[in-house]
């Protein structure tokens, strides 16, 4: 997925912590909001796969891209704009999932998961259908490359690690210091005691969900020119979020952002070293020995 | 039992077909069997699993494998004992995926099946390209060229398919048979003993345990026992097709079977058969463009979860009387 085997073999460690850095940085943003919405409502909602996805296109379509069938009518837009647009784009899906599929849905995981993924292939063939099967690649916003202590990275690429780091901050401050945050906490501890104490749990849940989404699309919209947008991308970034949610225990904010940066570590180690298509297959393999050797987490409060 | 009406009734068809129709519904049988085996783990021992589509490709890319790679060797590479070669190497699998399901709550348990699927597909595009420098691959791994998959674009097996049972109509019979045999076997397990525990761990594993009821063997046992038909199916979906490739171990597969057991009815073996009709018969509507037909599939999927989540047979059945 983001991982990419552009750095060159005999590039060293110092090269794999740089771009684990960056890589981390992209794996947080997309794993925060994850790690959230499975932690409160306790629920998998495969719909992140379809944010992604969704996110990805439209920020395709609004920097130049092309549907089938010729172009669209809105043409390229300035870059905050298109990224503010597919961004908040996602959200409406997200709401109308969750009013739809999952409050209802709630107490059944089983079913849950089954509509959400439902859901998820519903928005990747809706692709395949509005912009083709075929990768697509998005304009990058920035151009050149900086240098870190002898490894270059473009700017692109490096962009991620601020502003997720910013966007993560915020949340996390969000979370412990203001009252919504606060309520979102109280009903992942124990939703029941929530509601006595007077906390709208469905609003809370939809809040969740909404963040989810909005972190999911920001990750996706910040990585776009990175990689080839195809209808498909979205089961590795799903697959990342679920490993370091899982690695950074459930319902730990800090302990997801901590688990990305050494996901992100392990997956550029494979790439060097193996090779990038191995990706998967590694994380496949991290995956069950995390959940057979301590499903828990690293910070995770509970067993899993 | 509506079997044997169905079983006459669908046997007759093939008198009124073209060759085409045939085809479209001799897949619909062999989809029916692996779906109904899905239905057998999910709907009646309660595993959730996003994985089953993984026998499928074992089964189906043993039976291809071997009849490419060995042809010379009859013994080996026959259809009977390149199917059930592939049986062991699914059940082998299955350990893997029943363990899993021992060791993990639903969740993270139905995530793993389905990254699974998503590594196996990625190793058999790596070590693919028949033929031709494989890019995929580091150099010292080319002795894995003797061995390989063909990747992303699969193999053609000139000597099965059509050729293997003389031509559509009697492929087309063989499947259907395939389907009865195997529906009925499925039907056999589930009201056996085995099917009643399976109920019991499905309904709640702890009082289950409490009963006696030993949770890992008998959630090995089914996971083996569907790996084993659904493995079947995939072996007959190769020799009925003489093609192979990666979407056999793709999520689409997987997808279309639970929304064939869905429409047709969890827990009901046999709603397979209508729920693959159903999608077999919407998806040659919708042939003009694939990509419709699986969004409506989807969509369709969607509702059904979550106003019908017993599917429709059920429903049929309370609107007709029986049972």
């Amino acid at each position: 997925m983001e991982v990419q085997p552009i750095v060159p073999f005999a590039a060293g460690l110092e090269t794999v912590l740089v771009y684990a850095a960056v890589v981390g940085a992209s794996f947080s943003l997309l794993s925060v909001g994850f790690s959230l919405m499975f932690g409160v409502a306790k629920i998998i909602d495969f719909t992140y796969i379809g944010y992604v996805v969704a996110a990805s296109y439209l920020v395709y379509t609004f920097t130049g891209g092309t549907i089938v069938g010729g172009s669209t009518p809105f043409g390229t837009l300035p870059i905050g704009a298109a990224l503010l647009i597919s961004v908040v784009g996602v959200l409406p899906i997200a709401v109308f999932v969750e009013r739809t599929l999952i409050r209802p849905m709630i107490h059944n995981a089983t079913a849950v998961m089954m509509a959400t993924f439902g859901m998820a292939l519903f928005i990747q063939y809706l692709a395949t259908l509005v912009w083709g099967p075929m990768v697509a690649s998005v304009v990058p916003y920035f151009s050149g490359f900086i240098t870190i202590s002898h490894t270059v990275v473009s700017v692109q690429r490096f962009v991620v690690l601020p502003i997720g780091l910013l966007a993560i901050f915020l949340l996390v401050a969000f979370i412990a210091y203001t009252k919504l945050g606060k309520s979102i906490v109280a009903v992942s501890d124990d939703s029941d005691a929530a509601w006595l104490v007077g906390i709208n749990v469905n609003a809370t849940y939809t809040l969740t969900i909404v963040l989810a989404a909005g972190f999911a699309a920001t990750a996706a919209v910040l990585t776009a020119p990175t990689v080839g947008l195809q209808p498909g991308m979205g089961w590795s970034p799903f697959t990342t979020a679920f490993i370091v949610t899982v690695l950074g225990g459930l319902g730990s904010l800090p302990g997801a952002v901590l688990a990305s940066f050494v996901y992100a570590i392990f997956q550029n180690s494979v790439s060097v070293f193996a090779g990038p298509q191995w990706a998967d297959a590694a994380a496949l393999v991290f995956l069950v020995a995390l959940l057979f050797i301590r499903p828990r987490g690293m910070f995770g409060k509970r067993a899993a | 039992m509506i079997l044997p009406a169905l079983a006459a009734g669908l046997g007759i068809l093939p008198l009124g077909l073209n060759p085409y129709a045939l085809i479209v519904l001799t897949f619909a049988y062999i989809y029916a069997a692996a779906a109904a085996s899905w239905d057998l783990l999910a709907g009646y021992a309660g595993q959730l699993s996003f994985g089953q589509v993984a026998f499928f490709g074992i089964g189906g890319y043993t039976v291809a494998l071997l009849a490419y790679h060995f042809p010379y060797w009859y013994w080996l590479s026959n259809p009977i004992s390149a199917t059930v070669i592939g049986i062991l190497a699914s059940v082998v699998f299955s350990v893997f995926i029943g363990a899993s399901s021992v060791r993990m709550r639903g969740p993270y348990f139905a995530a793993v099946t389905f990254i699974s699927v998503i590594v196996l597909q990625q190793i058999v595009i790596i070590f693919g390209d028949c033929g031709a420098q494989s890019v995929a691959l580091p150099t010292r791994f080319d002795w894995a060229h003797k061995y390989c998959t063909g990747g992303q674009f699969g193999l053609m097996l000139p000597s099965y398919g059509a050729a293997l049972f003389g031509d559509n109509r009697l492929t087309y019979w063989a499947s259907l048979l395939y389907m009865i045999v195997s529906l009925a076997s499925m039907m056999l397990v589930v009201r056996s003993r085995y099917g009643l525990y399976f109920k019991c761990i499905r309904d709640d594993e702890i009082a289950a345990q409490a009963i006696g009821i030993n949770l890992t063997k008998y959630k090995l046992i089914a996971f083996a026992i569907s790996a084993v038909f659904c493995s079947v199916a995939g072996s007959w979906y190769v020799l009925a097709t003489g093609m192979v490739n990666t979407d056999m171990f793709g999520y689409g597969y997987n997808f279309l079977w639970i929304e064939m057991v869905v429409i047709g009815g969890m827990t009901t073996i046999i709603g397979t058969i209508p729920g693959a009709l159903f999608v077999g018969i919407v998806s040659e509507l919708l042939r003009a463009n694939a990509a419709i037909a699986l969004a409506v599939f989807a969509a369709i999927f969607v509702i059904v979860v979550r106003f019908l989540p017993e599917g429709i047979l059920p429903l049929l059945r309370r609107k007709i009387g029986l049972r």
